[in-house]
């Protein structure tokens, strides 16, 4: 189950980059892992169900989307231990037709209107863009991404330019949802960070579950196309200024990660049985 | 503003808290005029709900006047007089359109927690914790309503904010709750709890056809409000509930069966037992067992509906009988939006008015005295009414 083990049976293929035999193995362990880790309110234990979770996810698809930008030129960084890089998936249905979102994607400097950790985007010339992300203690993280591949109503892909910061790559695919139910739209995304700071800072954007913030992304820029506003209730009244100091939990932090929109206290939370909260909360 | 904000199990308190504003373009603002405590705040108010935050507003039948519009255009202007259904929905996404309004895509901020837990989230509700998007709730002077455009339901000349309050949920849950049994003429309805959701889902099952309803609890007074809506009664402690059940449908059990109790569900049978200490020491988050009844007693082909709350793992569930007998089996938060209209309608017409169930009438001040009667007092007050 290590990752060296994985990446030697990645061997140089093409297409269909690891052997029969491994992929059903990789499904079954997989599937085992993220199944039992999802039942348990083990909170440590998150990571592992990533792991899991794209072990089964590569294991059903055969091939590692971000596989040749992950790996194509890691050596130097997987021998100081950073291996690989960072990967995201998400999939959204949204009752707007095809053309209605892809034109949205090809708006990007409207992304941080759903993407809540960007900053901004601003175009340059020639398919090129320049991403700003927050970052934790109000610094900022940023890189210049170029479009790779576009073929309209259906394919977006990007690359970050050679010597970005933050190195990473992405497609969007659309297409017609079963049922005239609008369109779908698959995202998968990669990055890796170098090491020192700018990795580390990276890593705490993220979290430890990062398809989480895609996800929500996604859900958000669905939210924004069908009902024209975004839900919240930041900012709405509550009576916890009468809560004395000390009362609040103080393993929040901890428990949720740096996140504003994790903090929720459940105070109630043991209500649920013992081993029953899903290991993502 | 004042508000009732829940601070922990048994712990409510009328707070002053900063005045609500407009937080999206879609939202109003509403200045409430009647808010009641309905049995699903018991849950919360007994700590069976999870991820409630200390602080929080609680409250989700509500009706008033709108003070505040967003900045979209709609309908609804300062000074109408509206009631608010419970569940908050988008009116845009696949099962709005559908029809199916307590399944809203879009509503819920917080829909990964609940993916977490569910699978995938339902609509935000007001006042009815984190796990359904954290909304500030009703009990209060003012509340933001989200998506005023599609929710708000106006409230008639002649019609009076206590008849109307109930279109915010109660009604039209036990309507959903008597609709779910597809009820046929000449059919036999059981309702299990003769709460104010056990009294409309009686009412409505009569509504909507049915010759008789047994209704099923063990407070005298509930019981007897029961029968003044019609339906004849057990009182489950005197009696073996099961047997009894068979021997007054003739042998044939009843056509469905409503479970109007959820998760808190009293009983000193042996199964029941094993759930309160089970749910007490927190093995099992839910207590189900009139479910087990409901299932048990329900003739063969025949359907089990539950507006009852349940929100985590049930134990011992005679899945079996299900099975066997070929039960149907409907649950859900109400649709509340698909009933509003036609529900005042029919208090409109002077077919039903709502505020029968109402036996207590407070200031939104003594709100946590509201909350320990309702809670302890169970015969006496059947339903809590309090103005701001
Ligand atoms: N589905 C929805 O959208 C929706 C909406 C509102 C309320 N509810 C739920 O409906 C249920 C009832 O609400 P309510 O406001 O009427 O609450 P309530 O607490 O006033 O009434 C519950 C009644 O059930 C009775 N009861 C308890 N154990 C029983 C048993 N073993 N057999 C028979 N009766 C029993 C109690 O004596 C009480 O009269 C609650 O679970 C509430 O959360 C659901
Ligand atoms: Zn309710
Ligand atoms: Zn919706």
């Amino acid at each position: 189950m290590n990752s060296n083990g994985i990446q030697r049976g990645m061997g140089g293929a093409r297409g269909v980059d690891i052997a029969d035999i491994e992929r059903l193995g990789l499904t079954a362990i997989g599937g085992m892992l993220t199944g039992y880790l999802l039942t348990r309110k083990a909170w440590g234990a998150r990571a592992l169900a990533m792991v899991g979770g794209s072990m089964l996810y590569r294991g059903i698809c055969g091939h590692w989307p971000m596989h040749e930008f992950l790996h194509a030129d890691q050596e130097p960084e997987s021998a100081r231990g950073i291996d690989g890089g960072i990967e995201m998936h998400a999939v959204v249905t949204i009752r707007s037709p095809l053309s209605d979102v892809y034109n949205r994607w090809c708006d990007m400097a409207a992304f941080p209107q759903f993407m809540k950790y960007l900053e901004s985007v601003e175009v340059l010339s020639d398919g090129k863009s320049r991403w700003t992300a927050k970052a934790p203690l109000g610094t900022t993280l940023s890189w210049t991404a170029e479009i790779t591949h576009a073929e309209p109503n259906q394919l977006i892909a990007w690359q970050s330019v050679h010597d970005a910061m933050v190195a990473n790559a992405g497609e969007v695919r659309f297409e017609e949802a079963a049922g005239g139910r609008g369109t779908t739209v698959h995202v998968r995304m990669a990055y890796r960070a170098p090491f020192g700071s700018v990795g580390v800072l990276l890593a705490k954007l993220l979290g430890e579950n990062p398809s989480h913030h895609l996800n929500e992304d996604m859900k958000r820029l669905k939210q924004l196309m069908e009902t024209g506003e975004v839900p919240t209730v930041e900012g709405q009244p509550h009576g916890r200024q009468a809560i004395p100091p000390g009362e609040e939990r103080p393993d929040l932090e901890r428990r949720y990660g740096w996140h504003e929109r994790d903090k929720v206290e459940e105070a109630s939370w043991e209500s649920f049985p013992a081993s029953d909260p899903p290991a993502h909360w | 503003m004042k508000a009732l904000c829940w601070y922990g199990a048994g712990d409510v308190r009328v707070e002053n808290v900063p005045d609500p504003t407009i937080l999206n373009p879609r939202d109003v603002i509403v200045e409430v005029t009647a808010t009641a405590i309905c049995g699903s705040d018991l849950h919360i108010y007994n700590g069976y709900i999870p991820t409630m935050r200390k602080g929080d507003i609680l409250g989700h039948e509500f009706a008033g006047v709108v003070v505040e519009v967003g900045s979209k255009d709609m309908k609804l202007k300062r000074g109408d007089n509206v009631v608010v259904p419970f569940a908050i929905a988008c009116g845009n996404c696949f099962f709005c359109e559908r029809n199916m309004w307590s399944l809203c895509d879009n509503s819920n901020p917080n829909a990964a927690m609940a993916e977490a837990v569910y699978g995938y989230s339902s609509a935000g509700l007001f006042g009815y914790s984190h796990l359904f998007g954290g909304y500030a709730g009703g009990q209060a002077q003012y509340v933001r309503v989200p998506y005023g455009d599609v929710g708000p339901l106006k409230i008639p000349a002649g019609i009076t904010d206590k008849q109307a309050l109930f279109l915010s949920d109660i009604f039209p849950t036990g309507y959903m709750a008597a609709e779910n049994c597809n009820i046929q003429p000449g059919d036999t309805v059981a309702v299990w709890g003769c709460g104010p959701v056990g009294q409309f889902a009686i009412r409505s099952a009569f509504l909507q056809g049915a010759e008789r309803v047994i209704a099923i609890d063990h407070y005298t007074e509930r019981l007897h409000m029961a029968e003044q809506g019609g339906a004849e009664t057990i009182n489950y402690e005197d009696a073996d509930l099961l047997d009894l059940i068979k021997e007054c449908t003739g042998g044939i059990g009843p056509d469905a069966c409503i479970d109007a109790v959820g998760m808190e569900a009293h009983g000193a049978s042996v199964p029941a037992l094993y759930d309160y200490a089970k749910q007490k020491v927190r093995f099992e988050s839910d207590r189900p067992n009139v479910l087990r009844q409901a299932i048990q007693a329900c003739r063969k082909g025949g359907t089990v509906s539950i507006p009852g709350v349940y929100t985590g793992f049930i134990d011992k569930v005679p899945f079996g009988a299900a099975f066997s007998k070929g039960l149907t089996l409907k649950t859900g938060q109400t649709h509340v939006h698909r009933y509003m209209e036609r529900l005042l309608q029919n208090i409109v017409d002077g077919a039903i008015d709502p505020s029968f169930v109402i036996t207590h009438n407070l200031k939104l001040d003594d709100a946590a005295s509201g909350y320990a009667t309702f809670n302890e007092q169970k015969g006496e007050c059947i339903k809590v009414v309090m103005t701001p």
